[in-house]
């Protein structure tokens, strides 16, 4: 068991990702940089960071699997129901109104609000509608989410508590079924889902989005790299197109910032006005 | 004395009083930040701020993630996020696991704090039926800082003040009236 890991350490193991697969994680936020580090290290039994580094460097496929296990879930679905409400009752029939409504998920890793949102369409009557993409640095994270989730029992209790607070007209058990121990989400909702393997950091924006989800994933950045991804997601957007983050973050100090107006201030839900 | 740099008291059932009674006590001028890192329920964003105001002289926030840290500012861990300190004096907001059942949990508030502050740094762990922040108050304890913990016979529910105890060798085991006492002679 690893307890503690140093800066030095940490660098070292961001700089030789960065230089065999060219994934830059050196403008992560630290603390949970380390500790989602040190979590890998320990789930895999790694009593040294030379041997960590020198697998990672030798085998793709064991980097892979770090990686999945790197990234952070957003832990809940329907997560602040207030927003999804918000969300549904305010902005979804506007937005419908368009022929094809496009929806982007950058960086999903979990999928809960993947399937947050497509329960929310499918419920409204969007669902046939829409052409979502969603992108994630992982495909074995993507996989996960093309089988259903396959989420454990602890983390649908949530959800289902969640969904009550956000709806009285159904259950979140409408949308899943058991698989063993697993909960998988129903393979119907993901039939208008585009997986993308992208990398918010180093590819080009994808453009001509209505509405855009980032909830809780700016937290994982430094605030150089927040500005550079709040630019892009400002991009994706189609002028009159909705931005949504966490209710936590804060985007205020981004140049992009002035592109947009704020819709719910609580949420943290934006319009973008102008290109 | 040590030039402190920043208080951090953690708790869970049967602090809120306690806690209310402690920044009721801190003179506008006090000179540190307060990071409070209170067990709450996840789904009830607003209120807490609003309830501890109340008798507070200074301001209280629930930070947004990357926000700065100001002295003379109380700032209370947001519900359903880990609140980190994270380098460069700022916040850094989390959605990982919970941990010990919580988020946000007292052990990582507590562990990024010693990491930031050192030995610059008080820990205080009151009232609580969870055994969350005894490891975060023995990371405080380790990089040199200094702990309390509230005098378990005063404590509503003593689980937490014990597993700290249990965990590291606290400096001062204090009745509410000397942790406050303690927190006015800090300069």
């Amino acid at each position: 068991m690893i307890y503690d890991i140093g800066i030095v350490d940490t660098k070292k193991v961001i700089s030789a990702i960065n230089e065999v697969y060219q994934i830059d994680f050196s403008n992560f936020a630290l603390t949970a940089f380390k500790r989602r580090l040190l979590y890998v290290l320990n789930e895999n039994n790694y009593t040294s960071i030379v041997d960590f580094i020198s697998n990672i460097e030798n085998n793709q496929l064991l980097f892979d699997q770090y990686l999945s296990q790197g990234l952070i879930d957003t832990t809940e679905m329907f997560r602040d129901p207030s927003c999804w409400r918000d969300l549904r009752d305010k902005y979804l029939k506007d937005l419908a109104k368009n022929k094809e409504l496009k929806v982007l998920l950058p960086g999903v890793t979990s999928g809960d609000d993947l399937y947050t949102l497509l329960i929310v369409l499918k419920e409204e009557g969007f669902l046939n509608d829409v052409k979502i993409v969603a992108t994630s640095l992982s495909e074995i994270r993507i996989n996960q989410i093309l089988h259903g989730g396959m989420y454990d029992q602890k983390k649908i209790e949530i959800g289902e508590a969640n969904y009550k607070r956000f709806s009285d007209r159904g259950s979140l058990s409408d949308y899943y079924v058991m698989e063993g121990s697993k909960v998988k989400m129903n393979s119907d909702l993901l039939k208008n889902v585009e997986f993308k393997k992208y990398s918010f950091l180093s590819d080009a924006p994808i453009l001509g989005f209505q509405l855009v989800l980032y909830r809780n994933r700016l937290i994982y950045y430094n605030p150089t790299q927040q500005e550079a991804v709040v630019d892009k997601l400002v991009k994706s957007l189609q002028v009159g197109g909705i931005l949504c983050i966490g209710s936590k973050e804060s985007i205020e100090s981004s140049v992009s910032y002035a592109k947009l107006t704020v819709l719910n201030e609580e949420e943290k839900i934006y319009k973008k006005r102008t290109e | 004395m040590i030039s402190y740099k920043a208080v951090i008291i953690g708790g869970s059932a049967g602090s809120f009083q306690v806690v209310t009674r402690i920044i009721a006590s801190l003179p506008k001028d006090f000179p540190l930040p307060v990071f409070l890192c209170l067990h709450r329920l996840k789904h009830v964003r607003s209120g807490f701020v609003e309830a501890l105001s109340i008798k507070s002289n200074l301001p209280i926030r629930e930070p947004d993630d990357k926000e700065p840290i100001k002295s003379g500012c109380i700032y209370l861990a947001p519900a359903n996020y880990h609140m980190y300190v994270e380098l460069g004096n700022k916040f850094a907001l989390s959605t990982e696991d919970a941990v010990n059942h919580s988020r946000p949990s007292i052990d990582l508030s507590f562990i990024s704090a010693a990491y930031n502050y050192k030995r610059k740094l008080i820990g205080i762990i009151l009232s609580g039926a969870n055994k969350d922040g005894a490891q975060g108050l023995k990371k405080v304890k380790d990089n040199g800082g200094l702990t309390i913990v509230q005098d378990p016979a005063e404590c509503q529910v003593a689980t937490m003040t014990n597993a700290s105890m249990q965990a590291t060798t606290v400096d001062h085991i204090f009745k509410t009236d000397e942790i406050i006492r303690f927190l006015l002679k800090i300069k």
